[in-house]
């Protein structure tokens, strides 16, 4: 996960004031996203990086990289960040961004873990209880991780729910080890 | 003991299935950033100061640094394991030490392990290592002493129970040692001492606990020990949960050979070194350093350990915690930081002088400039009748002191002084690990301070010492006995003294 630091909250703000009037929250946090994939890449990086290179020369790639890609709005935002040596914001201010939107939108995000892949229904049931538990919309992200052995954790926001066979494990072990202290 | 494989597995079995399946929310977060035992947290939004965090694998860490989006941690263990990524839960307990009777005699480390070979500490209680300090209306001033043992201090610098005594001085003047005296002196006196050693060599505490285990003062005592090795959040938490300890005595009281024992002796060894380690830690965790690179917040550290020596009063138990904080200086450079903030904290310090220690005066003490504050209070009676001719006669000797190598040209009256100061001066010297009982201290003291030493030849003003004793014990048992069970010099009392005195006299010069 990336850190994100206060200035890249702060430009995240700035870019969601512009956006939310215009109507274009969607637009914006889907070209954000191209943005900070193509400039996180490593190569593109290196090359923007470069302290040899003019500045000209540098807006001129991220023209060619990104002008047919995003909007100009969007565009704007990472020349802005470019030209105050800022640009590894971006993958933070992209994240931010999106966090903002679904604040707005009342949507919490949902990381699911579990040993095995979910089936459809199960995924469906694991979403309508996140909803009653939080009152809002969901967005679900599932991850399969086999060292849980078996159940599934759910992480909404900074609460993880621990119903994994290896949590169980973990917990019978530390009352274990309490009792015979 | 023999230990039947079945019960245990009874147990066990029980344990498992009397199991609660039931899931658990913790609130979490992601670490960050981790290198030098911190750890930046990002997440974790309901954590509470000083909280315990628990990392992969078991380690545990504090929290510190609450701010916006993440947490600064410190990690109390081995950090090596952790890694960027890393899933941290918080246990909703802040940092917290077992206390109680189950610690007497032990060797812990600041979160209460054991660190010696006998077994785990099955204790029931435990409380947080961070307390606010017990306020005025629960207090009551010193009455009762802390005998040391050791003459000068016990006669000269008092030190009562509930007080805060600095011991200061630079390194190899003895200051662990008027500490570790002190220890020893309370077998059997209804004190419980805790001895945190903080940053010191494992090699230097081991001794230190051998000591205490050879002079049978273990039984009475607790160790606290984060050594040179340990981690700097260690380090830093070894006092408060030396003080944690302390308060459970002070407050609840202990078993020792059948009383109820409610008075506590902490010993923090050193100072200097927790304030090092609480630098290094707030440098790591980017707070702003201030002067000598210490953080703004380094008073607060030692006076809200220090405040928390308190003795309380009658409706809250008699309790009392006296704490005894030692400072290292460089040089004897007293101005430094830390030194001025913790003698500004404490209720008078014990001065040790390199000078003095190698001119041969052990306890190296610096009358002229140690002093206490609120001791002279618990003083016995016994004790403050012949403290005071001690002091003045020590003061004059001190302003006379520069004359003496023209003692041909002196009148008779200054060159009586300057021998009545020699022989007082020979007389607080004491050996280390011999504390005295106050009653043979009150004895030997009677005996300097009204001039019975003074045609005592100075060489063997030692020699007279331990005879005295022994002839007391053996022919006056009476003296002592009632000097130790009255704790006042009557005038009768005196007067066998006097007459006691004589007789040895008599023997000795003979």
């Amino acid at each position: 996960m990336v850190r994100p630091t206060t200035a890249a909250r702060r430009y995240a703000e700035a870019a969601f004031e512009i956006a939310e009037p215009d109507d274009s929250l969607d637009r914006w946090l889907e070209e954000l996203e191209v943005a900070a994939r193509i400039v996180g890449d490593e190569g593109v990086a290196r090359v923007l990086d470069d302290p040899a290179r003019p500045p000209e020369e540098r807006d001129e790639i991220i023209g060619r990289l990104l002008g047919k890609r995003i909007s100009r709005p969007t565009l704007n935002l990472v020349n802005l960040l470019a030209h105050r040596s800022r640009l590894e914001l971006l993958p933070s201010v992209a994240t931010e961004f999106r966090r903002l939107v679904h604040r707005r939108r009342g949507v919490v995000e949902a990381v699911v873990t579990s040993a095995a892949a979910l089936t459809d229904d199960e995924t469906a049931a694991v979403r309508d209880r996140v909803v009653a538990m939080t009152g809002a919309q969901v967005e679900l992200e599932s991850v399969i991780d086999p060292d849980l052995i078996g159940g599934l954790t759910v992480r909404v926001g900074d609460q993880l729910l621990d119903a994994s066979v290896r949590g169980r494990l973990e917990r019978l072990r530390d009352q274990l080890v309490a009792g015979t202290r | 003991m023999a230990i039947r494989s079945d019960e245990i597995i009874s147990i066990i079995k029980s344990a498992i299935e009397g199991f609660d399946e039931t899931t658990e929310s913790r609130s979490v977060g992601t670490v960050v950033e981790v290198g030098d035992g911190i750890a930046q947290i990002y997440g974790l939004s309901g954590a509470l100061a000083s909280e315990l965090l628990e990392f992969p694998g078991g380690v545990m860490g504090m929290a510190l640094n609450l701010e916006e989006e993440t947490v600064g941690s410190v990690i109390l263990g081995d950090a090596s394991d952790i890694k960027e990524g890393d899933t941290v839960k918080t246990t909703g307990r802040v940092v917290e030490v077992p206390v109680g009777q189950e610690l007497l005699g032990r060797v812990v480390d600041p979160l209460g392990r054991p660190l010696d070979d006998k077994g785990a500490i099955k204790t029931k209680r435990t409380r947080p290592v961070e307390r606010i300090a017990p306020g005025v209306i629960t207090r009551q001033s010193v009455d009762t002493p802390v005998q040391t043992g050791i003459k000068a201090i016990d006669a000269l610098i008092p030190i009562g129970r509930g007080q805060r005594e600095l011991i200061i001085g630079d390194r190899q003047t003895g200051k662990t040692a008027i500490a570790i005296d002190a220890i020893i002196n309370q077998k059997g006196q209804g004190l419980v001492c805790i001895y945190v050693a903080i940053g010191q060599k494992l090699s230097t505490v081991a001794q230190t606990v051998a000591t205490l285990e050879k002079y049978g003062a273990l039984e009475h005592t607790i160790v606290v020990v984060a050594g040179a090795e340990d981690p700097a959040p260690l380090q830093y938490l070894a006092p408060y949960a030396g003080c944690a300890m302390g308060e459970e005595i002070m407050e609840t009281g202990v078993e020792i050979g059948g009383h109820t024992v409610k008075d506590a002796l902490c010993v923090y060894d050193d100072l200097s070194k927790h304030a090092w380690a609480y630098r290094e830690m707030a440098l790591l965790l980017r707070r702003p350093p201030g002067r000598e690179a210490y953080p703004g917040d380094v008073f607060y550290l030692h006076s809200r350990l220090l405040e928390r020596a308190a003795r309380l009063n009658e409706d809250n138990g008699s309790g009392s915690l006296t704490a005894l904080p030692i400072i290292e200086t460089q040089a004897n450079d007293v101005s430094a930081y830390i030194p001025t903030n913790v003698i500004s904290i404490t209720d008078g310090q014990i001065f040790l002088e390199t000078d003095l220690f190698n001119a041969g005066q052990r306890p190296a003490l610096n009358i002229g400039i140690s002093v206490s504050r609120v001791g002279s209070a618990a003083q016995t009676k016994a004790m403050k009748k012949v403290a005071a001719p001690l002091k003045l006669d020590l003061a004059q000797y001190r302003s006379l002191a520069a004359f003496a190598q023209f003692a041909s040209d002196l009148d008779k009256a200054t060159r009586d002084q300057l021998t009545r100061g020699e022989k007082l001066s020979e007389v607080v010297k004491q050996a280390q690990y011999q504390p005295l009982p106050v009653e043979k201290q009150v004895a030997i003291l009677y005996t300097a301070t009204t001039g019975k030493l003074d045609d005592v030849p100075t060489p063997r003003v030692k020699e007279f010492e331990t005879q005295f004793y022994r002839f007391l014990e053996a022919e006056q048992p009476n003296i002592l006995k009632e000097l130790g069970e009255t704790k006042t010099l009557t005038d009768e009392l005196a007067k066998s003294l006097d007459e006691a005195i004589e007789t040895f006299r008599q023997t000795f010069l003979a």
